[in-house]
């Protein structure tokens, strides 16, 4: 529908009903009806000052940078939360004196208490103070008092700390901290020229998403203890890339100088982190350069030794040639897509193998087939947007907050809009608190029947258009889950998401990187695939495996068994596997081990050839989100001497007389060529739910900030963890006191208790935080029966 | 005055009329200043008492009615220490959300309390008077407004004790112990 409006330029045009016409500077616009000033002047190129507006914050109108003239209205208005009205005249300060009087002394008012310390300041150079003062400031300042001081700085967690005399209260952080972390630890306090940003004295603004705050502060009153006093602005050189910690997909900003990489900022991506990302993002990547792999190393006389390149790629090449044909490959779940692309084509050519997989986790043949069958080279069937919009998001098996941060936000931020929020698990955390969500409690292990008995209010929000199931990647570890999940969303018609945790997952998956399964979801044994991926690979098709290999735990059990000739590991932390202990005799048992890896580790302490590769700074490549969306990077150093996996593999490949292109770009061209996948598919998986163990069961998952080796070497970021905790129903918590011992196969730990909105007979611990390593310490996995005694020694 | 206290009366009455309701100024003082509505709207002089307390006649005289608590002080009292006093109480109501208030008053409040030690400027006198420009009707409620209003109407007609205050403090100028009052009030 439109409507013919007289005031607009020119009166014969027709507007759209959901448009006005307005008139800013003298020029005529049409913008959507509810536009701020501040964004329609922005559309024209017109920069109003402004400190408390940000685009993805309620407007607050505080800081009153941005006054405004409006035809009509006596008073000057504040452009970030003036609405535009259909016939508004507006006058920024480039038309109107009453503007321009009034940012002027709004500016002399912010300078006024203001240290002016920009020289030994970290955000002098970058600072919406420093330009905006220099843009509309007086040149001089007219007050002769006595300026506000604060002690300095205050921690506001051991990561964020605050100089109160910087700051001008514009409060985005503490906005921030409420309406998008959902965690308002931060607040203004005091009043008048006494106000200032603090937190209660017992509760540090520990969020997960605290470094945001660093990032949006207009002034330099928020610093990160890992960056303050580091560098200035104006010495980075910065590069657009892709945080590699999840697999959220977050578009990042790395900043380095001189070779080092100072700071990472979470760059602007409308369609996918907006303008935020994650702590650990943000400052976990001490890892890429402490502790690296420096030289190749060959075992010699059972001893590891420094080699040379040509020296360690010929006995690679050497051994992996002799055990053609029966070498297992674990890709990790942190390649790109290019590297998995490398060693699944690898795998089926130079080695003549299917047996290969990239999940570092428990995995089960059931989820082999919900991945090779609804995922892989599968087009993007729900993207953050869509969450935003949909009636409800189901979540099986997934802790967003703790397991994919920004998919967190973004349904946090749809909840806030109206989009419910069920979680099938074990636990109501804190996370799903904050999406106003509710909790239809399952036993680990008995998810699939939760979802088969599931309510009907449930189902009736599931039946509408829009509707998301989203499952994570411990859904493997109980059995009829993922066939529970796709016979909802067949029964519903809801649209299923698979969110893995690692950034390399969904990217592995697709370029093949697990057995049965070829570039872009071919299943290997269909023959129209194998002529496609044969031809795309310069090979015959009967070179190619003829059979499905195997994955998950068969492989590392043939491997320890003494099945496979080699193993070829890249980027694996055994401790990762849901059993370490069989991964750990797996390579043991191998009698050849090559191990492609940046840091040391398990494996390439029992590695035969040890080939250094790079980390994400030293190669380009792409990450598939957990949407599927291709989530580029480019190389951050370009003179690294570091070469990517790829190239890597390129060598021991041409040394083994096999061709493979080692460039990033050549393979994303060969990628390309093989288009995506329009025939066969696998069937689903139709696995039935296990029987209900008796007694006290774990449920776990990874918190966000925990063990992982990523995050080693940030003090200040594993000062903001969680404590480990073990969390249990209140009757159980009553029973056992403050303190609990729980017992598995192999070990037990012992941790305090608290209460909390757990399942009955269900006991929740951290899977890998400091002090309580489940895989390893108890030999246990969510869902397993464990003993739970009262006391003992934390 | 003698008897403070709550009076109705109609529309247009003049402050001299509402004075004689409340028993006169304590010991038959002259009237120096007045406010018809609170220390937000604008001060008048002795010269104004009898003008009808109308909306329109107010605005005339470019104040308002406001609350309808007027306030009279006699010539015992320094418009300087009154106006730091209302200054020093604006600052302290502030909350603090927004620029001009939580930054103006915190200024004037500063400068008018160095004024009051006798240690103004000229230069600062005229800056004030800006300042007061650069809250009024740019802060997020009306308490900003409301600071903005005294300085301005006390230097349109009492410049001079500003002006001494550059030099001289104010209670040397004006004896404090003058304007207290130990007795005489009646009850209420």
């Amino acid at each position: 529908m439109t409507v013919t409006s007289n005031s607009g330029p020119g009166s014969d045009v027709e507007i759209p009903s959901d448009m006005i016409s307005v008139v800013i500077d003298g020029v005529d616009m049409m913008v959507p009806k509810g536009t701020l000033v501040i964004r329609a002047a922005e559309q024209l190129g017109i920069e109003i000052p402004r400190f408390c507006d940000h685009p993805l914050l309620d407007p607050v109108a505080a800081c009153r940078a941005c006054l405004i003239e409006v035809e009509g209205m006596p008073k000057p208005q504040p452009a970030c939360a003036q609405v535009l009205n259909d016939g508004m005249n507006v006058k920024t300060q480039y038309a109107s004196e009453v503007a321009r009087l009034a940012q002027e002394g709004v500016m002399e008012f912010l300078l006024l208490n203001h240290p002016l310390d920009c020289p030994v300041c970290d955000k002098g150079g970058e600072c919406p103070l420093q330009n905006q003062a220099m843009s509309v400031g007086r040149p001089e300042s007219r007050f002769d008092g006595e300026k506000r001081e604060f002690e300095k700085p205050i921690n506001v967690s051991a990561q964020v700390l605050l100089d109160r005399e910087r700051c001008v209260s514009c409060a985005r952080c503490t906005r921030f901290a409420e309406q998008i972390a959902g965690d308002p630890m931060i607040e203004l306090l005091e009043r008048g020229s006494k106000q200032q940003v603090g937190t209660a004295s017992d509760e540090p603004f520990d969020s997960y998403f605290s470094g945001n705050t660093v990032q949006i502060c207009p002034v330099g009153a928020l610093t990160s203890a890992s960056y303050r006093f580091r560098s200035r602005p104006f010495d980075l050189v910065s590069v657009p890339t892709t945080c590699e910690h999840c697999a959220s997909g977050c578009s990042l900003r790395t900043d380095y100088r001189r070779g080092v990489v100072t700071r990472r900022l979470a760059w602007d991506d409308p369609e996918v982190n907006e303008e935020w990302n994650c702590d650990k993002g943000r400052f976990a990547f001490a890892y890429q350069r402490n502790g690296r792999i420096e030289h190749p190393m060959i075992r010699e006389n059972g001893e590891l030794r420094v080699a040379s390149w040509p020296e360690a790629i010929d006995a690679a090449a050497r051994g992996l040639a002799a055990a053609r044909g029966s070498v297992g490959v674990l890709v990790g779940g942190r390649s790109t897509i290019e590297d998995a692309y490398a060693y699944s084509r690898f795998a089926r050519t130079a080695l003549a193998s299917d047996d290969i997989d990239f999940r570092v986790r428990e995995t089960s043949d059931e989820e082999t087939a919900f991945l090779a069958s609804s995922v892989a080279g599968a087009p993007v069937s729900v993207s953050y947007d869509e969450l935003e919009s949909a009636p409800v998001v189901l979540l099986v098996d997934l802790e967003p907050e703790d397991e994919s941060p920004i998919v967190f936000l973004r349904l946090r931020k749809a909840s806030r809009r109206g989009t419910s929020v069920i979680s099938v698990g074990a636990v109501a955390s804190t996370g799903l608190g904050k999406m106003a969500g509710r909790l239809v409690p399952a036993r680990p292990g008995q998810e699939a029947r939760a979802l088969r008995e599931l309510d009907d209010d449930a189902r009736t929000l599931l039946a509408q258009p829009g509707a998301v199931i989203m499952v994570g990647e411990r859904a493997a570890g109980s059995a009829g889950t993922l066939t529970a999940v796709l016979e909802l969303a067949q029964s519903t018609g809801a649209v299923v998401a698979w969110v893995p945790r690692r950034a390399g997952e969904r990217g592995a998956l697709d370029a093949g990187a697990l057995a049965g399964l070829l570039p872009g979801g071919r299943p290997l044994e269909d023959p129209q695939a194998r002529e496609q991926v044969a031809a795309a690979w310069g090979v015959e098709v009967t070179d190619l495996p003829a059979v499905n290999g195997r994955s998950g735990s068969a492989l590392l059990e043939a491997v320890r068994d003494g099945e496979l000739a080699a193993l070829l590991v890249a980027g694996v932390e055994l401790a990762d596997y849901s059993d370490p202990t069989l991964a750990l005799a797996a390579v043991d048992n191998a009698p050849f081990v090559v191990s492609l890896e940046n840091h040391h580790s398990e494996v390439t302490e029992r590695a035969d050839v040890v080939l250094p590769v790079a980390v994400v700074t030293e190669k380009a490549g792409t990450f598939l989100d957990w949407e599927g969306r291709p989530r580029p990077f480019g190389q951050v150093f370009r003179d690294a001497l570091t070469m990517s996996d790829a190239k890597v593999l390129s060598m021991v490949a041409e040394a083994m007389g096999a061709s493979l292109p080692g460039d990033v770009r050549a393979i994303r061209v060969e990628m390309g060529s093989l288009g995506p996948w329009s025939g066969h598919r696998f069937a689903a998986p139709n696995a039935q739910p296990g029987d209900r163990s008796d007694g006290v069961v774990l449920a776990s998952w990874r918190l966000l900030l925990d063990s992982g080796l990523m995050q080693d070497g940030e003090p200040h970021l594993a000062a903001t963890a969680r404590p480990t905790v073990a969390v249990a129903a209140a009757t159980m918590a009553a029973a056992l006191g403050e303190t609990v011992t729980i017992s598995g196969p192999s070990g037990s730990v012992t941790l305090p208790l608290e209460k909390g909105e757990v399942a009955e007979g269900v006991v929740w611990v951290p899977m890998n935080s400091p002090g309580c390593h489940i895989h390893r310490d108890l030999g246990a996995v969510p869902g397993s029966s464990v003993q739970v005694s009262a006391g003992g020694v934390a | 005055m003698n008897r403070p206290g709550i009076y109705e009366a109609p529309l247009g009455i003049t402050m001299r009329e509402l004075l004689d309701y409340a028993g006169g100024m304590i010991d038959g003082r002259p009237v120096k200043f007045w406010l018809p509505g609170g220390s937000s709207v604008p001060m008048l002089t002795a010269e104004h008492l009898d003008l009808p307390m109308t909306y329109e006649a107010m605005a005339e005289a470019g104040t308002m009615l406001g609350t309808g608590t007027p306030m009279i002080f006699n010539d015992t009292v320094s418009v300087v220490k009154a106006v730091t006093r209302w200054l020093e109480f604006y600052k302290h109501e502030s909350c603090g959300k927004c620029t001009p208030c939580r930054e103006g008053t915190y200024w004037i409040t500063g400068t008018l309390e160095r004024f009051q030690e006798g240690h103004g400027t000229d230069r600062e006198m005229e800056t004030l008077v800006d300042l007061c420009g650069q809250i009024a009707g740019r802060s997020f409620c009306a308490l900003g407004d409301a600071a903005a209003t005294p300085y301005p109407a006390a230097m349109k007609y009492f410049r001079d004790e500003f002006v001494a205050a550059t030099t001289t403090p104010v209670d040397d100028s004006f004896d404090p112990a003058a304007s207290y009052v130990f007795s005489g009030v009646a009850a209420r």
